[in-house]
Parts: structure tokens; C-alpha cells; sequence
């Protein structure tokens, strides 16, 4: 494989899932099982129990799902604002052993700064969307994006 | 439960906001040095200006609570799982050896049970507390369609003890973490002065601590 496009539409979710903590991917699973796979990113980072009251001080809940998949649209899609990130990515494409780990952290860790997110909580978002754009192929997914 | 067993163990995370410390919530050191757990909300995503807060505000056994100073630390998050409320977060400064973690599997309604955590910290009050109670019910409460297990502890709890652990007192281990007061819903609530009036009853819901195990 030579390009990321190439990798994204290459790669199961299976094995995208993978590339997670098994925390992670034990929550995860049977969602993806009982839910549509955006919508399961979505509740993974936005969502909270609906009948509890959270007693943290500061209740601002802020909602990131939106703004992760904008950004993850600018990423796959092409805008130079992440071309340090894909060209790190596209250096390591035949040389690193775990090179979907390494895209799926490059990408939240990029996305998680651009956001001001933690890339440990928006990397099984990364990982569904990555999985959604392999599914359509990378184009038409930035096409529907409207990129 | 002792109260000086503890002390060392559970502490304030607040946020950094124009050169003042806003308390946010409570956390408590894991087994392995330098690791602590709270529930994510308390953290809304990031790490960015969060800190932990030593209980400086000790002074021969008492809590000063006008303008204590406290050495604090900033964190980063190592795990997070938001479906079930948790985060593990990380110190580099702060290496403390903190409770072990037990289940909700190991508690039934009608045991004792002792909460630790920082009531009314929203109006910057920072002062540890221990409450008692018993466990009235364990439940499953979902989450974005998961599944997860809590119990129901029977007091009523208040800002700033989010994130708490709940020990069982024949055991000593962490056995859940607080997460808030059950409501009917907490998406269409009104506030008055700040508080949700739905929230003002004795039923508060805590996740089992036993999700944290993978997590550090």
C-alpha cells in the first residue's frame, strides 16, 4: 500500500477497532451491533446518562461531534492545514509495523489539538469515521461531505 | 473508616482560569503511583488547564476554608471511557499509592458504605468530606444504549462530589465513583441559582469502580 486513501479503503473496521484499547473496544462492540456506527460515535463522545443530574461544578457540556467530523473531513480530504500530519503518515506508510494505530493517533492527536480535545477521547470517533470513509471510499465521502 | 486513612488519597481537581483555581470536582489516587480516577465529566473532554490540588488546606486537623493555598500538579488523561463516565488521568509530580478498586458485584443494598468528596466546591469551597449511608439499590443505567452497572446511595450529594469514591466499610476498597442525583431527565431541567430543583433528593446513582480495571 502506498497512500492513506489506500489504507482507509483497504482496512475492515474490524480491524480498525483494533487498534483501540480493549477498554475502549469492550464498550464500543455492542453498540456497533445494536446502533448505526455514526450514531454510536456520536453517543461515545457526546452523549451522558439521561437520568442523572452530574454533580461536577462546572456544568458546561460542551459537544465536540460536530466539530470532530469537520475536521476529520479537512484531514482525509486534502486541507493543507493537517499536510504536516499526512506527510508524517505517508513517510511511515511502509516503514512502521502498526501503521493503522499510528494513522489513528496522528489523526486524533491532530484533530484533538485543532479542537481542544483529548486525543484518548476522540480516538474511537477517528476510528468509526475511518471506518464509515473506507466503507464509501474516501472521495465519495468527502464528495458527501461536501469538501 | 477513618477519615485520616484517606486524606492522603482523595483530592480536588479544579481548572486554571485567569490565575485562579476553579474547583471542579473530586478524584483519588489508583494503586499504581502517579495515576488517579475521577468521571469525565469533570474533565468535558479535555485536560487542558486541569489540575490536582493537594489538601493543603489542613491545618492540626482542621480545614482552613478562607483563602487556603495548595500545591497543585497538571494532568494529563491516559483513559477514558465517556459511555461509562471514567477517566484515568496521569500526574508527573504528584506519585501517591492510592486505594485499591473493588465492584459493585462485591456490596448489597442494606450495606454501609462511606463517601469522600468536596460538597458545594461550584461556590469554591474545598473541603474533604466523609459522608455515610447505605446502599439502597443496584441498578443498570444506560448510556448511549450501554448497559452499565451503579448503585443508588441513599444521601443526597452536591456539586463537587462528582467523581468521589464510594468505599465499602468492611473492605476499605474503592467500590464506586459518584457520578450525580438521579433526575427524570436531565435534558429539559430548569436552574434556579444554579441548581437543578429536580436534583434536590436523596437518590444519588454511582458507577461501579470495577470499569476501571484495563484502564491503567
Amino acid at each position: 500500500m502506498d497512500s492513506l486513501q489506500e489504507i482507509i479503503q483497504n482496512t475492515t473496521k474490524d480491524e480498525w477497532l483494533s487498534s483501540l484499547p480493549d477498554y475502549q473496544q469492550q464498550s464500543l462492540i455492542p453498540l456497533l451491533l445494536k446502533l448505526p456506527e455514526e450514531d454510536v460515535a456520536q453517543n461515545w463522545i457526546d452523549s451522558s446518562f439521561k437520568t442523572t443530574s452530574p454533580f461536577s461544578a462546572d456544568n458546561s457540556k460542551k459537544s465536540y461531534f460536530d466539530y470532530v467530523k469537520i475536521e476529520f473531513t479537512n484531514f482525509i480530504c486534502g486541507n493543507p492545514k493537517y499536510d504536516e500530519q499526512r506527510n508524517e503518515i505517508k513517510a511511515q506508510i511502509n516503514v512502521h509495523d502498526g501503521i493503522k494505530t499510528f494513522i489513528v493517533s496522528s489523526i486524533s492527536t491532530a484533530i484533538g489539538s485543532q479542537i481542544g480535545a483529548s486525543a484518548v477521547i476522540i480516538a474511537p470517533v477517528i476510528v468509526i469515521l475511518l471506518s464509515l470513509a473506507g466503507k464509501i471510499g474516501v472521495n465519495a465521502y468527502c464528495e458527501m461531505s461536501h469538501y | 473508616m477513618y477519615f485520616n486513612q484517606i486524606m492522603d488519597k482523595v483530592f480536588i481537581i479544579a481548572k486554571v482560569k485567569d490565575n485562579q483555581l476553579m474547583p471542579i470536582g473530586t478524584c483519588f489516587a489508583l494503586s499504581k503511583p502517579g495515576y488517579f480516577a475521577t468521571v469525565a465529566h469533570n474533565f468535558n473532554g479535555s485536560d487542558n488547564d486541569i489540575v490536582i490540588c493537594l489538601n493543603d488546606q489542613f491545618q492540626n486537623g482542621y480545614q482552613n476554608t478562607v483563602n487556603p493555598k495548595f500545591r497543585f500538579s497538571g494532568v494529563s488523561i491516559v483513559a477514558a471511557n465517556p459511555l461509562l463516565d471514567l477517566i484515568v488521568f496521569k500526574s508527573e509530580e504528584f506519585k501517591i499509592n492510592g486505594f485499591q478498586i473493588g465492584s459493585t458485584d462485591e456490596i448489597s443494598p442494606g450495606k454501609m458504605v462511606a463517601i469522600f468528596g468536596y460538597p458545594h466546591s461550584e461556590h469554591g469551597r474545598v473541603v474533604l468530606t466523609q459522608q455515610e449511608t447505605i446502599v439502597g439499590a443496584k441498578i443498570l443505567l444506560e448510556n448511549g444504549s450501554l448497559p452499565s452497572k451503579h448503585i443508588v446511595i441513599n444521601i443526597q450529594a452536591r456539586p463537587g462530589q462528582s467523581g468521589g469514591p464510594i468505599l465499602d466499610m468492611s473492605t476499605g476498597k474503592v467500590i464506586a465513583l459518584l457520578v450525580g442525583a438521579y433526575v427524570p431527565t436531565n435534558e429539559a431541567g430548569i436552574s434556579l441559582g444554579g441548581i437543578d430543583p429536580q436534583s434536590l433528593n436523596q437518590t444519588t446513582h454511582a458507577v461501579s469502580a470495577h470499569y476501571l480495571e484495563g484502564m491503567y
